[in-house]
């Protein structure tokens, strides 16, 4: 059990992805705000206690705390992060109602109905839409002006140009919270002990083009890697979800230059759509036959990978397999398992597969998917948000800090540890920490550095858990825990690292559309569903891939035609 | 029996008596599984060694759920909504289904209150504007949300009703000629002679409220006020589904954490009131399912 | 009689004040949300209110009819209801014979009241036995294994997820029609027996003879009144069950409504397609009522 809750607290520590100015103190953050009437700066105001106290209505859906050990009095409404937001900004936090994370969106929809919108809250982006459309959202612009600082503009105008998606006619009604573009670029991860065997003993005798992929894998399929006494069992895990970022089809897709969704342009000012271009056909063709030779379990599209006990991950898990498509994060799971299985595994991410060779052209998005906080316009003090983000910031930097938690009683240590305080109606999330991180650490690295104080260290809470896996791992660690943080955020062969290479390298293709238009609202889910069943019944050959065309002409009636006129008009007119 | 059994007619026996015992099984089986999971050791039980009988055994499950407490939590809302909500069920049944037992010329009315309960076994209006009007009476996260939307059962009134009008009119008619009022006639006459029908209908309703679900979670504010089966339930489907929303990282915590004994152990617990209050009613019930179901 | 006529009255306001409690009832809890069919030819936009959202007359039914998953999910309640329906009279019905064969009373007694167990378990109980049972690594997969077989992912499967679901739904309810027919042929006329036995009938002409034809009225009938439930495929067993990826065999028509009001959040959409299910189940209940009342006389109300 106690392993598990390491597990446990290391995995959700980099889920739940803090960032604050460490232990910066704020007021001396250099920022070029400009002052209010009152002649305040916005780190003043930020920090200004209201004289009365003000009643913030929210909604929360959460789950229960990670660590066990976490005393049942630690309430969402009885936490730390609530009675000092009371004590030190007198915010006084009211529940609506608060649900386990999965009743979330339905109680959401339910309330929603009755035409109750809590005073903070956190939307996609159709449901921004669909609340802005119906007048629902209040206006954050002046609130923006006075309270903005350089650490929360990090967060939520981080490129300087998402925070513009969430305006409407000049008006600011909610905050972006996105993530780091490169994460959607795929990898091919490559266990090189297990390829040895084939004569393979450097990063640089793995394959670059399909074909070399496709010979490897014939020669893989030669061998019995399972030792369940026979070959020619699958090579390469898959499953329904073909972009799901672990045993997905993305980096194949992404070699043909082609991918699932999005709009680009194409060199005349109209965007097209990705998947409906001759590059998906050539790449479904690629992987139909893949699947005829078994590269693919028979069953794949009944896999997902999300699946509680999912087959598909326990045959991971299992070493069956030399060879994971996936994003950056999957040495953190599921690899993470698998070494802990098989230590002699070597896991490193290969190169990028190219169709000759030459280095494809990716599809970006140009704003990464995230989600918005927005505040209802009933809510009377809306600059009560940035009070409140900045406050999360610098609480859950300090929390972070390894000198601080020595000095933090039992009970706040276990509170702390549980991430708790993530049980607020707004998520602060430094889209670019990864980076930042990876980039720090690599710097320490060259300079053999091993030592950081709180002052130097990238400001984001992240970071802590990196850098000790980093020196972990210099000191020997055979953790499987520690070697999945490492491999995923600080090797230079690793997740992080092969992403960031491949993202600012990369020729690109912009994915321009972030709007969603009203048959996007209608129409998007049933498109989608239907591209999803039709490829996949294409790649097990249910489908002949000649039917391309009238999978493109069906796609087009359903409704494609459709969002394609709008994002276009969208396009020309942004 | 007196007449030998033929050769063949054995065989037959042998094997529906073996049939009926698979079948009877069926139902056993289940149920000693979840029981053995629950008093076994959790790795044993994660493992899939358990079968019918514990291994390693262990009352850590129960011990946690002790502790926990939000598992009894809900399962004191379930006993109070079950002898609450079977107290006013029960009552409305036998009002409502006395006047509509009376024909159209005793009691001329009766068919146009019978269209208007009727109608709602046909057409209801969904669930979001039942939310929009529950939420405007106030309502919603309150206990009597679980208690007064499903009131009124029109499929038990009518199996009431139709018992009711099996009672022989000649005891209705002697009682009112002795000056019995209608409410004399209904708790001293008709009540008495309906004892096997009301105890089916209790028991059905008794254990409808028992494992109702969807209402506590559709008007609860917060997962402290779910009742039993609302717990089990959400338990059962945040660990099915959505999972597609969550990190990679929170799915491998939630792995993790996922503890076949204790899921067991609260499946377990929750099914010991059926199954000790089902074999006293038996009896009854048996009765009253016939003579509701299918008039003559 | 007539001399009582006052009388009469009192007696009468008496059955109207018996009545009022549960009127008031069904009007504030089902007739009060009736008003929000309205959404259905609306654009409903729930922060501006029923007044000012749009009309738009049969669009959303429109709508909802282009919508492939639809027709998925009209198709699956029709599949799924009909196996259900069937099978839940014809199970039954074997078990009611096979008991009615039995000599020893006790073995019968503890068949009927074991069998009847499952039928008072919540979906919310049983949803959790089953996903543990048909798990990849539960009970029913380490059978398979001690067979020599390979495991088989029964819940996200689209070949077996359905029979699941529909085998679990007969299994939990076939202990209530079982007694119902049992009690049926018990009370067949003893007399006809004796009269068959004396001709030298056996068990096998008797069953065909007299036992069947003496409860076969009451089998179509429940099957007419079954048959008015088509579009009623079990959503709460479905809705506990159910994951995206066996979407396409077991969503039906009220997880699809389900989906589409509550968590898609299209309001008028959800509206139009439980409206639409409300109709044509209408129309069948109807029908199959009026079957009924013309092939057995048999009247609900």
């Amino acid at each position: 059990m106690r392993k598990h809750i390491a597990i446990l607290l290391i995995g959700v520590l980099f889920s739940v992805g803090v960032v604050g100015c460490a232990s910066k103190d704020v007021a001396t953050t250099n920022t070029n705000q400009s002052t209010t009437n009152s002649g305040k700066t916005a780190e003043e105001l930020l920090v200004e206690k209201y004289e009365e106290p003000v009643k913030v209505k929210v909604v929360l859906g959460y789950r229960d705390p990670e660590n066990p050990d976490t005393p049942d009095s630690v309430t969402p409404e009885t936490q730390t992060a609530v009675k000092l937001l009371k004590e030190e900004l007198n915010i006084e936090l009211e529940y609506s109602w608060i649900v386990n994370s999965d009743q979330y969106s339905q109680k959401f929809g339910a309330e929603l109905a009755a035409g109750n919108l809590p005073d903070i809250m956190m939307l996609s982006m159709e449901q921004f839409e669909d609340l802005q459309s119906q007048g629902g959202l209040g206006d954050l612009t002046e609130a923006y002006e006075q309270y903005r600082t350089d650490d929360i503009d990090a967060i939520i105008n981080y490129d300087g140009q998402v925070l513009d998606t969430c305006r409407k006619d000049g008006k600011l009604y909610g905050l972006y919270n996105g993530t780091y573009q490169g994460q959607v670029t795929s990898q091919i991860y490559y266990d090189m002990n297990k390829l040895k065997e084939l004569g393979i003993e450097e990063v640089s005798d793995l394959p670059t083009t399909i074909a070399e992929f496709e010979a490897l894998c014939d020669k893989l399929m030669a061998l019995d890697l399972d030792g369940n006494g026979k070959v020619g069992d699958p090579v390469l895990p898959a499953a329904k979800g073909m972009n799901s970022g672990l045993a997905d089809f993305g980096a194949f897709f992404q070699a043909y230059e082609t991918a699932l969704g999005g709009w680009y342009d194409d060199g005349n000012g109209n965007l097209i759509s990705s998947h409906t271009q001759e590059n998906m056909k050539k790449a479904l063709t690629k992987l139909n036959e893949w699947y005829d030779k078994g590269y693919f379990a028979k069953d794949f599209a009944a896999q997902d990978v999300y699946a509680a006990n999912a087959p598909i991950v326990s045959d991971i898990v299992a070493g069956k397999y030399a060879i994971i498509p996936g994003s950056w994060w999957i040495p953190n799971w599921p690899l993470n398992d698998n070494k802990k299985n098989d230590p002699d595994a070597d896991w490193v991410v290969g190169p990028t597969l190219t169709v000759d060779g030459a280095a494809p052209t990716i599809l970006v998005p140009r704003i990464s998917s995230g989600t918005i906080v927005a505040v209802s316009k009933d809510f009377k003090n809306p600059e009560a948000l940035f009070k409140m983000m900045n406050w999360s910031l610098n609480y859950e930097a300090k929390i972070a800090n390894p000198e601080y938690k020595e000095n933090m009683t039992p009970e706040q240590k276990l509170e702390a540890d549980s991430y708790v305080y993530t049980w607020l109606p707004y998520r602060v999330y430094a889209p670019m920490s990864l980076i930042d991180n990876y980039n720090f650490i690599s710097e320490a690295d060259k300079v053999g550095k091993t030592e950081i104080t709180a002052e130097e260290a990238p400001a984001n809470s992240e970071f802590w858990g990196a850098w000790n896996a980093y020196l972990q791992m210099k000191n020997g660690s055979t953790d499987p825990v520690v070697w999945g943080l490492y491999t995923s955020r600080v090797s230079p062969n690793g997740g992080v690292a092969q992403m960031y290479e491949l993202y600012s390298k990369s020729e690109k293709w912009i994915n321009e559309v972030y709007v969603t238009t009203p048959t996007m609202i209608k129409k998007q889910g049933e498109l989608d569903k239907y591209e999803t069943t039709t490829f996949l019944s294409m790649v097990m050959g249910e489908t002949p891939i000649s039917d391309f065309d009238k999978f493109v002409a069906q796609w087009e009636q359903l409704g494609g035609s459709e969002i394609q006129a709008e994002v276009n008009e969208w396009y020309k007119n942004k | 029996m007196k007449i030998k059994d033929s050769m063949s007619r054995k065989v037959f026996n042998v094997f529906n008596i073996v049939v009926l015992s698979l079948v009877t099984l069926s139902c056993v089986l289940p149920i000693l599984h979840i029981l053995a999971l629950s008093l076994s050791d959790s790795t044993a039980a994660a493992a899939g060694k358990v079968s019918f009988y514990p291994i390693n055994f262990s009352l850590e499950a129960y011990k946690y759920l002790i502790e926990k407490k939000d598992f009894f939590n809900s399962v004191g809302i379930s006993v109070l909504r079950v002898v609450i909500g079977s107290v006013i069920n029960m009552f409305l049944i036998v009002l409502t289904a006395y006047p509509l037992s009376k024909s159209s010329v005793n009691f001329k009315h009766r068919n146009k209150y019978m269209i208007f309960f009727a109608i709602t076994m046909f057409i209801g209006g969904g669930l979001i504007p039942t939310y929009m009007v529950i939420k405007s009476l106030n309502l919603l996260n309150s206990f009597w949300v679980l208690i007064l939307p499903g009131a009124v059962s029109i499929w038990n009134v009518i199996i009431m009703m139709n018992f009711f009008r099996g009672i022989p009119h000649a005891m209705e008619e002697a009682a009112a000629i002795d000056g019995a009022s209608h409410w004399q006639i209904l708790f001293q006459v008709f009540l008495p002679m309906s004892l096997p029908a009301l105890a089916s209908l209790l028991l059905f309703t008794m254990i409808g409220h028992w494992n109702s679900w969807f209402d506590g979670m559709f008007y609860m504010n917060s997962p402290e006020k779910y009742p039993m089966a609302t717990f089990l339930a959400t338990q059962i489907i945040n660990n099915n589904k959505n999972i597609t929303n969550m990190t990679p990282e929170q799915l491998a915590a939630m792995n993790a954490l996922s503890d076949k004994s204790i899921r067991s152990s609260q499946l377990f617990l929750s099914i010991i009131p059926i199954l000790i209050v089902y074999p006293f009613l038996q009896r009854f019930f048996i009765k009253g399912i016939v003579v509701g179901s299918v008039k003559e | 009689m007539k001399a009582k006529t006052k009388n009469d009255l009192y007696q009468a306001k008496a059955l109207h004040i018996m009545l009022l409690p549960a009127v008031i009832l069904t009007l504030i809890f089902a007739y009060l949300p009736l008003g929000g069919i309205v959404m259905a030819f609306q654009e409903f936009k729930p922060l501006m209110g029923f007044i000012d959202s749009k009309w738009v007359g049969f669009e959303q039914f429109a709508y909802i009819f282009s919508m492939p998953s639809f027709w998925n999910a009209l198709r699956n309640t029709f599949i799924i209801a009909f196996f259900k329906i069937t099978l839940s009279i014809l199970v039954p019905l074997v078990l009611a014979l096979l008991l009615n064969e039995l000599i020893g009373q006790k073995f019968k007694r503890l068949v009927q009241t074991t069998i009847f167990i499952p039928y008072f378990f919540s979906w919310a109980i049983l949803g959790g036995m089953i996903i543990e049972i048909f798990a990849y690594d539960g009970a029913i997969n380490h059978f398979i294994n001690l067979l020599g077989g390979e495991s088989i992912p029964f819940l996200v499967s689209n070949d077996w997820f359905r029979e699941i679901i529909i085998g679990t739904d007969v299994w939990k309810g076939m202990g209530y029609n079982t007694v119902l027919f049992l009690a049926a042929i018990t009370n067949v006329d003893p007399t006809l027996y004796e009269a068959a036995m004396v001709d030298g009938a056996g068990r096998w002409k008797q069953l065909l003879k007299i036992t069947i034809p003496c409860i076969s009225g009451m089998v179509i009938l429940l099957t007419i009144l079954g048959l008015g439930g088509i579009l009623n495929a079990g959503f709460e067993q479905i809705f506990i069950l159910y994951n995206p990826i066996v979407e396409q065999t077991v969503d039906i028509i009220d997880t699809f409504v389900y989906r589409l009001g509550i968590i898609s959040t299209q309001y008028s959409a959800a509206a139009a397609a439980g409206l639409f299910k409300s109709i044509v189940s209408m129309v069948f209940v109807g029908v199959s009522y009026w079957i009924a009342y013309k092939t057995t006389d048999y009247r609900v109300f």
